[in-house]
């Protein structure tokens, strides 16, 4: 009897598809994945699935994503931790591109390469503080110069594009580039190698821009009526103070090359007259801080205005010798 | 490997190369098999034709995926018997229709007496309600599949196979006895 079931049910073979459909199907199918390409999405789903799959039990997957997930905290806490030399600083390095990548705005980056420049600040005092190689001080030094100058392009971008609120950003910014400057200044006096030196000098010229940024910024901030006339006029103070020691050391600096150079053009610069222009900034400088104390803003500003307007005439003057030719 | 296994693997990799003619030649392969293997899982024709379809498809994603294939034709078996089982699941009904179709007209008229004794055999497959006995009935005796394929499309040993083999034929003798 087996054998004439078996039989029996061998003949239900016969049963086929509508041959119509099968055609059909067959059409609508090959024209279907010739359209329809798998995303790159879709394939990692399923590469992962099967991957995990092949795992046979739950618990198995369950222990693995856990100890991926563990893995993967901890690399980057510790990658992130790292400083310039350390085996995971390449890694917190390609992290912190990411963080760039995912920001959603130029405000947004402007915000993390702000936070990269403290971190890098942070890196550099430490540095310098332990026994390192002249290469990571200078690549750090050399990366926080590159933070900066992106922040400061971002902030630009977003203030164009964007028209929002960025006093938070603007101030954040500002408080990074004062901070760095004042520090680099006090490390220079301690850094012996001249690469360093000129790593450092780049480093000062660059943040320079940012500062004028900063302070048009501030203006407009203040036109605004976005931060008081006293914030306002505290960050002022503290850029252009910064920016007429730059100045005069930068002046100090050609002078006393100039002057031991044969070169005819070099000497034609009225030092004297750039001199006494330094000074007059200097009691500027000392009037406006005396202005500030005594809640006299406007004059105190004037008295700013003014300095800025020295130091570019400054600028400006010493800009036209041939600084190569002098080094 | 046996040669069917080889000729799969090979239209398997030029399909993954974008040749859609493999594919095609795929699809004109298993069709048929897996359109009884659903048709007789679900007693439903547009049921079946529909499942096959998605399967094809599901088939397609795994080899543009990429990922070893070591047996195409489990695959399949196993795709369209997962699809079945999640349809059953939706609409949260038992797994198979106990009801059976018998005015079916897809299949050749043959001779009246043999028509009898196989809408007879199909209503007592239909009946079975283990799904692993009427798996086994419909891949062992209505496709011929060996021990050996029946045990990759369902991931049991064979030794398995060849048990649950034994009480589906048993089970389904003792339901004809009720028909005849």
């Amino acid at each position: 009897m087996t054998s004439n079931i078996e039989t029996q049910l061998n003949k239900l073979k016969g049963t086929s598809p509508d041959q119509a459909w099968v055609m059909s199907c067959r059409e609508r199918l090959l024209s279907q994945i010739d359209t329809d390409q798998l995303s790159f999405s879709k394939r990692i789903g399923l590469n992962l699935n099967m991957g995990m799959s092949r795992l046979v039990y739950a618990p198995v997957r369950a222990l693995v994503i856990i100890l991926l997930v563990v893995f993967g905290f901890s690399t980057s806490f510790m990658a992130k931790a790292s400083l310039p030399g350390d085996f995971l600083y390449p890694g917190r390095i390609v992290i912190e591109e990411i963080e760039v990548m995912l920001a959603t705005s130029p405000a947004k980056k402007a915000e993390v390469h702000n936070k990269h420049a403290e971190k890098r600040l942070a890196d550099i005092q430490k540095l310098s503080a332990t026994e390192v190689e002249a290469k990571d001080l200078q690549g750090a030094i050399k990366r926080l110069e590159q933070d900066l100058a992106a922040a400061a392009s971002s902030l630009d971008i977003a203030t164009v594009e964007e028209g929002q609120n960025l006093d938070n950003i603007a101030m954040d910014i500002t408080d990074s580039v004062v901070a760095t400057i004042d520090y680099l200044d006090q490390t220079k006096e301690d850094i012996i190698s001249q690469d360093d030196h000129d790593i450092l000098n780049q480093v000062l010229a660059a943040t320079a821009n940012i500062e004028d940024k900063t302070l048009s910024l501030l203006v407009s901030m203040y036109e605004r009526d976005e931060i008081t006339a006293e914030e306002t006029l505290n960050k002022f103070i503290a850029i252009i103070d910064s920016q007429l020691l730059k100045v005069s050391e930068k002046v100090q600096t050609l002078e006393s090359q100039t002057t031991i150079m044969e070169g005819a053009d070099l000497q034609n610069l009225d030092w004297t007259k750039v001199y006494t222009d330094i000074r007059q900034a200097s009691v500027l400088s000392s009037q406006a801080k005396q202005s500030f104390d005594n809640n006299d803003y406007v004059q105190s500003f004037s008295d700013l205005t003014k300095i800025k307007q020295i130091i570019s005439s400054i600028e400006e003057l010493i800009s036209t010798i041939n600084i190569e030719q002098v080094l | 490997m046996s040669r069917e296994e080889l000729t799969d693997k090979i239209l398997v990799i030029k399909a993954r190369l974008g040749d859609k003619q493999a594919f095609a030649s795929i699809y004109n392969k298993y069709v048929s098999k897996l359109y009884r293997f659903a048709y007789y899982k679900t007693s439903s024709k547009e049921l079946a034709e529909d499942i096959v379809s998605q399967t094809f498809l599901k088939a397609w994603e795994r080899i543009v995926v990429g990922g070893q294939i070591r047996s195409l034709q489990a695959l399949l078996y196993k795709i369209t018997r997962n699809l079945i089982i999640d349809y059953y699941r939706s609409k949260q009904s038992t797994e198979v229709s106990l009801e059976y179709d018998l005015g079916e007209k897809d299949e050749p008229r043959q001779e009246l007496h043999a028509n009898i004794d196989q809408d007879l055999i199909k209503q007592a497959v239909s009946s079975i309600e283990n799904s692993d006995h009427k798996e086994i009935i419909i891949l062992r005796y209505i496709e011929d599949l060996s021990i050996r394929e029946i045990a990759k499309i369902l991931d049991k040993s064979p030794g398995n196979v060849r048990i649950v083999c034994h009480r589906a034929i048993t089970e389904l003798k003792e339901r004809l006895k009720d028909y005849r």
